[in-house]
């Protein structure tokens, strides 16, 4: 039993690790890279928690379908400047204040969810293994959550439609629209082309 | 078990982790995948506390997060691709437009 505790910490810690990488890291790559571990270990602890079906949803939508878009959407845009990461941040004003509000907040839900435990009941099983197993998530999704269900439905095609139109060019023009400052973007380097070909 | 401090502690350190990302860095999606850390955070303390608590609701609170959140990603990332045509630069200090 004392295994179980230790390997919920093990992932929890690789959970807070892999959320302050993806704050620090300077690349965004190597940030979603991070998030990706971030999310593979939140799948873990979703599974020691007794719930496997909400772990392997996890993966498919975070890790497959959201974490891929970001990664498709760095490289759409080609970020040719150097980032900044988080550098000095302690020097900057407006970031040493981001700091100590991140610092309060941290300390404000610590002390709600400690002092919370206190009036929260027993536990009566303490897994989701009997209430969050595919079946009874579904009669609870088709019966009493029937029209949020729908509603998210209506919200993904809507999702859908925008970012078509969002990412739409205007009509006719092909290649000029996508650079209107062509003067102020970084030219790749020459060598880039013939290399790839080579 | 697991004692249900556990996730509640990791999910109020990963939200704040989110919160602090969100506000000390300039590049849009990197404050875009803080944003879903917050979202983890929210979704693992749900998790612990109905697994505690003997619910269904927490399970399925998570699944229509998790709905919103792919949402969230298809038209936040087409609107960074937008930016990116008007600007070609994604810091967020780039676009000042309604700054007085």
């Amino acid at each position: 039993m004392i295994a179980y505790h230790l390997i919920y910490i093990f992932f929890g810690l690789g959970v807070l690790a892999g959320g302050v990488n993806v704050v620090a890291q300077k690349n965004p790559v190597n940030s979603a890279i991070s998030l990706l571990f971030t999310f593979m270990c939140v799948a873990a602890l979703y599974i020691l928690h007794g719930s496997p079906f909400l772990a392997m949803i996890q993966i498919i939508v975070y890790a497959g379908a959201i974490l891929i878009l970001v990664v498709f959407t760095i490289m759409l845009l080609a970020l040719r400047e150097p980032g900044q990461g988080l550098g000095k941040f302690w020097t900057m004003p407006q970031k040493l204040a981001a700091l100590i509000v991140g610092v309060a907040l941290a300390v404000e839900l610590v002390i709600v969810a400690v002092q919370g435990l206190g009036s929260l009941a027993a536990p009566a099983g303490a897994s989701l293994a009997e209430i969050a197993s595919p079946a009874t998530l579904g009669k609870a999704l088709f019966s009493k959550y029937l029209l949020p269900f729908e509603v998210a439905s209506v919200l993904l095609l809507v999702a859908i439609v925008g970012a078509v139109v969002l990412t739409r060019r205007p009509h006719g023009t092909a290649a000029a629209i996508d650079a209107p400052h062509a003067d102020e973007t970084i030219e790749p380097p020459a060598g880039d082309e013939q290399g790839g070909q080579a | 078990m697991i004692p249900v401090s556990y996730p509640l502690l990791i999910g109020a350190l990963l939200f704040s982790i989110g919160a602090f990302g969100v506000l000390v860095r300039r590049n849009a999606i990197i404050m875009f995948m803080c944003i879903e850390l917050m979202l983890n955070a929210v979704n693992l303390t749900l998790i612990g506390l109905s697994g505690h608590l003997q619910v269904v609701d927490g399970p399925i609170f998570v699944m229509f997060i998790m709905a919103v959140a792919a949402a969230e990603a298809a038209v936040g990332l087409a609107i960074f691709i937008a930016l990116y045509r008007r600007k070609a630069t994604i810091d967020v200090a780039n676009f000042n437009i309604l700054k007085g």
